[in-house]
């Protein structure tokens, strides 16, 4: 038990690596934000000095989040007042937006500004002016460890969710099918109940999978694609908002930061100012 | 080692070494009860079916498609004829199609009589317009209408 702990003590709080990973969640977060929110935020909607100075401190420390100035303030800035939104906009509060709004407070306890950030520009400006090597895009990555199990969790309590006969049968699909593409008489299409039965035990299954088996980097290969698919595919046909871009950002809590670190400077490898 | 490789790792020992015993105590306690929350926190919701904004469950469209209908309107001819009708071709079916799901879909038992109603006044008074309809239900569909007379 006690070496079960260490194990996870070391996974979980020792774990550090590069920033490049988190500084791309950190920027793909606002944008995802942004996508969701913004429009209902901007100073117009709410005139009321209490609206325009909480709306402004909004746009404000998430835009400083998303170039990457003074980051670890207004990270967390950014999550605090992520959070006060959540909390007093109903129309805000769907499980999408809750899950934005825990990541960006994950986000916010990583050095997540140590790449792709301004604050990075500068540090190199500094270095570069005092004759020191550039400073290390490496940090404590125990906030990517969080996002991970969030993710997680997220699989595996909507597997659960369906776990009753309504679902299993395909009868809810069925239910979806003539909610959003009303218009045809799919019970005349032969096999279409037994196709939606196959859709909903296939849609568990691979919830249940990607649950626990996105930790396992030999099973992970195989998942992640099929993870994005199914994402994909939830994106195309539900209206389902900022949601799937969110899920297949945050699988990067799932890929080892240094491989990829590693990736983005082969794709870099041989290219030289003109 | 390149100097550019010491001088990184130099720098990732020394940070190492500047975390207090009181930081890492603090990262241990914020990690294991954000764990326990992450982890947990549906738990409530969705096992002990409690109900709370602060532990959130992970339910995903399970509301969705409830009352939806599907619905199956004839006309029962004097010899026994039985004549299936469109709703939708009734309803304008180009013009449905292309609208959004909130018009194009029958919501609940009123709105299947509505539709009814509707077919009613295009088919005439003195034919027997009758429907067939299921509605959507947390368990899948239910029947709501066999054979049903719109009056």
């Amino acid at each position: 038990m006690l070496r079960l702990l260490q194990h996870f003590y070391n996974w979980g709080l020792c774990y550090r690596d590069s920033t490049r990973s988190v500084g791309l969640i950190r920027i793909g977060l606002v944008l995802l934000i942004w996508s969701e929110w913004a429009s209902k935020l901007i100073l117009c909607r709410d005139v009321r000095p209490s609206g325009i100075l909480l709306n402004s401190a909004f746009f404000l420390f998430t835009g400083l989040m998303c170039i990457g100035l003074w980051t670890r303030v207004s990270s967390i800035g950014a999550a605090i007042l992520v959070s006060i939104m959540f909390n007093i906009h109903q129309s805000f509060r769907h499980h999408h937006t809750f899950l934005l709004v825990m990541v960006v407070f994950f986000i916010a306890l990583t050095p997540c500004g140590r790449s792709y950030s301004l604050d990075r520009w500068l540090a190199l400006r500094r270095s570069l002016s005092s004759g020191l090597p550039s400073p290390p895009e490496i940090g404590n990555l125990w906030g990517l460890r969080l996002i991970a199990i969030q993710v997680s969790m997220v699989y595996f309590w909507t597997g659960y969710e369906k776990l009753y006969w309504g679902f299993l049968s395909g009868a809810r699909i069925e239910l979806l099918v003539y909610n959003y593409y009303a218009g045809y008489d799919y019970a005349s299409i032969p096999g279409f109940s037994i196709f939606c039965s196959v859709v909903a035990i296939t849609t568990v299954t691979l919830e249940f999978l990607l649950a626990f088996g996105l930790y396992i980097p030999r099973f992970r290969k195989y998942l992640m694609p099929a993870g994005i698919v199914l994402h994909v595919l939830f994106y195309l046909l539900l209206p389902i908002r900022t949601f799937t871009l969110a899920m297949i950002l945050l699988y990067l809590a799932f890929i080892p930061a240094s491989s990829v670190h590693r990736f983005i400077d082969n794709m870099h490898k041989g290219y030289e100012l003109a | 080692m390149t100097p550019a490789n010491q001088y990184q790792s130099e720098k990732t020992a020394m940070e190492e070494i500047a975390e207090s015993k009181l930081v890492i105590v603090c990262r241990v306690v914020a990690f294991t009860l954000l764990t326990l929350y992450v982890v947990f926190g549906p738990f409530y919701t969705q096992v002990l079916k409690g109900k709370s904004n602060l532990f959130r469950a992970w339910r995903m469209y399970h509301t969705r498609g409830i009352d939806v209908c599907d619905v199956q309107f004839y006309i029962r001819h004097p010899d026994g004829r039985i004549e299936h009708i469109d709703h939708l071709q009734v309803l304008g079916r180009d013009k449905l199609l292309g609208s959004h799901h909130h018009s194009r879909r029958i919501m609940g038992e009123t709105d299947v009589l509505r539709v009814g109603q509707h077919i009613r006044q295009k088919v005439g008074a003195v034919v027997d317009l009758r429907v067939n309809a299921r509605i959507g239900t947390r368990d899948g569909w239910k029947t709501l209408y066999v054979d049903k007379h719109i009056e």
